[in-house]
């Protein structure tokens, strides 16, 4: 899985006047990665996010996802793709307050143009339920669930349907801190499990910190890209928790750090 | 029940206040037009097709050469029909011809104590034919008397206007010299009738000569059946019974009726019913109209409650067909329920109002037909319509929202707080 942005540039127009979100960007994106974006508000994280998960389409230059250029898709391939191959976190999470745990963990699987049979997916959605630790939590409502147990709803939803990607903006923003780390905890290690490649915003100093790379941004621009310097901490201490331990081991183990392509 | 369902059921509770008052309408929409349009049609079938047939019946003359085939031998249609006493004779003296039955079938007019009703009367000898008589079972009373002014009536139709044996009904029937007539007849039998009961349940029964008093003229036949000797002789006996009914029944000697009376009155009321079914039509425009804006309303207002879910959907792959087919089952779920519900709630009206009916005062017929009732009568498509149109308008209002919303930036639609 390789997601390339490819000098993008995304300008806003606010009526009378216009915002450049984005400006030439190059950003490159491949299984495994564990990428944060960090920045200050209005810096361009989001509008990254929304690049790579084909919700928002470039004033200039070009995203491909596996080589095709997925702004050049109409509206339901674009849905088809994010349905297949890309999980999506909100920082508000965005459940859907009259289906249970296990409806909102179920809806990507029913709403993309080719429907799953329910038998098959029923199984993987309660070993995802158990491995985000909502197992005493699979019939109740989100109105029902505390902020760290709504964001390992979406954390399971975005992953339902097995993704190459999972972008999450700002997941820990509405969160305290001890929750804040089990979230990273728990991304981190399906990352390595699933070998899924996970992109998020923030900019939480501690959770910057815990990843294989961070991108740095401001006024719409990359300003810097580092690689963390050492393993984080975080990784042992939820392996050892064994949240996820049903998922399916994923040979490869650690990835390594990785430079992130970027102008 | 997958998530799709959950969603769509669930949804339809989350909004119960605003649902509740769209699924009011619907079901009011539904039950209006579903009981109007039998009401409509009861006023049509049961009361003003009768009147226009009272009015404009086509009379005919047959040759039963097969006792179960009726041939027209004439090439126009009849009115009323004067069939002057030496042709029947010279009929019935032709070689081969065994017998003749003269009948006679009219709409004619009860005035019953609570209630004026059209029906269909037939006169025929009962003294001459006793394969006729055979196919009544008298179920109480006696078979009538030839010439006596006497009927006898199929047995559901006695009980649905408690009819008794011995009761004295008047019937009505327009005649040939363009006026109406008016003759008290007694109900002597109630019958039930064998292999043709369908046929024959239409008609109550009397002898030629009361009927000819009815029609106010002692030649009047409606029909003649001629029954052969052998089959075979058909081809040679017509031309003869052609040949006489040129002789007796040529046209000038046999203008047709001129029902131009009975029609003005069959055209007031049909006047009447077309201002009913227009009534009717502005009434239903008027809550179809008030329909479609409401759910139109209502949809706008959801699409903007769930702009963020929508666009969450969006973001997890659901493509705006997906999205519109959402919204478009919950919607349309809402309207099947409210509408079959009112379409039901119709139904029970209708039958709780089929044998009361809603009685009308026609001034324009006073004397002679006097105070009747509007009848609903059972119209199906009347209730298959109604819930086709609340399913569509449903459909076709929240089509065009939800596509628009379910078309709209995901990252704009989402940032909407």
């Amino acid at each position: 899985m390789k997601i390339k942005l490819t000098n993008v540039s995304k300008e806003y127009d606010l009526g009378a006047t216009k915002v450049q979100a984005l400006k030439d960007i190059n950003f490159t994106v491949e299984s495994n990665d564990f990428i944060t974006i960090a920045g200050p508000s209005g810096s361009g994280k989001t509008s990254i996010l929304n690049m790579l998960g084909c919700l928002d389409t470039p004033t200039a230059g070009s995203v491909t996802f596996d080589g095709v250029d997925s702004s050049k898709l109409d509206l339901t391939k674009q849905a088809l793709l994010r349905n297949e191959k890309i999980g999506i976190i909100f920082q508000s999470f965005n459940l859907v307050p009259v289906l249970s745990v296990f409806e909102n963990i179920e809806l990507p699987t029913v709403i993309g143009d080719k429907p799953k049979k329910r038998k098959e997916t029923k199984d993987w959605i309660m070993h995802l339920i158990q491995s985000v630790g909502l197992d005493d939590r699979v019939d109740h409502k989100p109105e029902e669930l505390s902020g760290g147990q709504r964001q390992r709803v979406a954390i399971a939803r975005a992953l339902v349907n097995r993704p190459q990607l999972v972008l999450a903006d700002e997941p820990t923003a509405n969160l305290d801190s001890v929750t804040s780390m089990m979230i990273l905890d728990l991304m981190r290690e399906l990352n390595k499990k699933e070998n899924t490649a996970f992109v998020f915003s923030t900019h939480d100093p501690e959770i910057i910190e815990l990843c294989d790379s961070v991108v740095r941004m401001r006024d719409g621009k990359i300003i810097s890209e580092a690689d963390a310097s050492k393993r984080p901490a975080a990784l042992n201490r939820g392996a050892q928790s064994g949240i996820i331990d049903g998922i399916a081991q994923v040979p490869g183990g650690t990835p390594d750090n990785k430079e992130t392509d970027h102008a | 029940m997958n998530a799709i369902w959950s969603l769509v059921f669930k949804s339809l509770l989350r909004n119960g206040g605003r649902n509740l008052l769209q699924a009011g309408l619907i079901f009011f929409a539904a039950f209006v037009m579903a009981y109007f349009s039998q009401f409509l049609a009861g006023v049509t079938r049961n009361f003003t097709d009768n009147l226009v047939e009272l009015a404009t019946g086509e009379i005919y003359i047959s040759s039963t050469i097969d006792a179960e085939i009726d041939h027209n031998v004439f090439d126009r249609e009849y009115k009323y029909l004067r069939v002057p006493q030496p042709f029947l004779d010279e009929v019935s003296a032709l070689e081969g011809v065994e017998a003749i039955h003269p009948r006679i079938d009219v709409p004619v007019r009860l005035n019953l104590p609570d209630d004026t009703v059209t029906f269909s009367m037939s006169a025929f000898n009962p003294d001459q034919e006793q394969r006729l008589i055979n196919n009544f079972t008298i179920t109480e009373g006696r078979l009538i008397e030839n010439g006596a002014f006497e009927i006898m009536v199929p047995q559901d139709f006695a009980r649905r206007h408690n009819i008794e044996i011995g009761d004295t009904v008047p019937l009505l029937a327009g005649t040939v010299n363009r006026r109406v007539n008016l003759v008290q007849f007694t109900v002597v039998g109630k019958f039930l009738t064998g292999s043709l009961s369908a046929w024959f349940n239409n008609y109550l029964y009397t002898s030629i000569a009361p009927a000819r008093v009815l029609l106010n003229d002692n030649t009047t036949i409606t029909r003649l059946n001629i029954h052969l000797v052998e089959d075979a002789e058909q081809a040679v006996l017509m031309p003869q019974v052609n040949a006489l009914v040129a002789q007796h029944l040529s046209n000038d000697s046999n203008p047709p009726l001129d029902a131009t009376w009975w029609e003005d009155g069959a055209e007031f009321f049909s006047s009447l019913v077309f201002g009913i079914e227009t009534g009717f039509f502005i009434i239903v425009s008027i809550i179809v109209t008030i329909l479609a804006c409401s759910m139109g309303f209502a949809t706008v207002m959801t699409v903007i409650e769930r702009t963020k879910e929508i666009a969450t959907n969006g973001a997890l792959g659901g493509s705006p067909k997906m999205i519109r087919k959402i919204f478009l089952m919950e919607n349309v779920l809402l309207s099947d329920l409210s509408s079959l519900a009112g379409t039901l709630i119709a139904l029970i009206a209708y039958l709780l109002t089929k044998d009361i009916g809603i009685p009308i005062n026609n001034p324009e017929f006073e004397g002679f037909i006097g105070a009747s009732h509007f009848y609903p009568a059972l119209d199906v498509a009347g209730f298959i319509v109604p819930f086709l149109i609340c399913k569509l308008v449903t459909a076709q209002v929240s089509f065009f929202i939800v596509t628009r919303a379910a078309k709209k930036p995901i990252t704009e639609a989402i940032a909407d707080r």
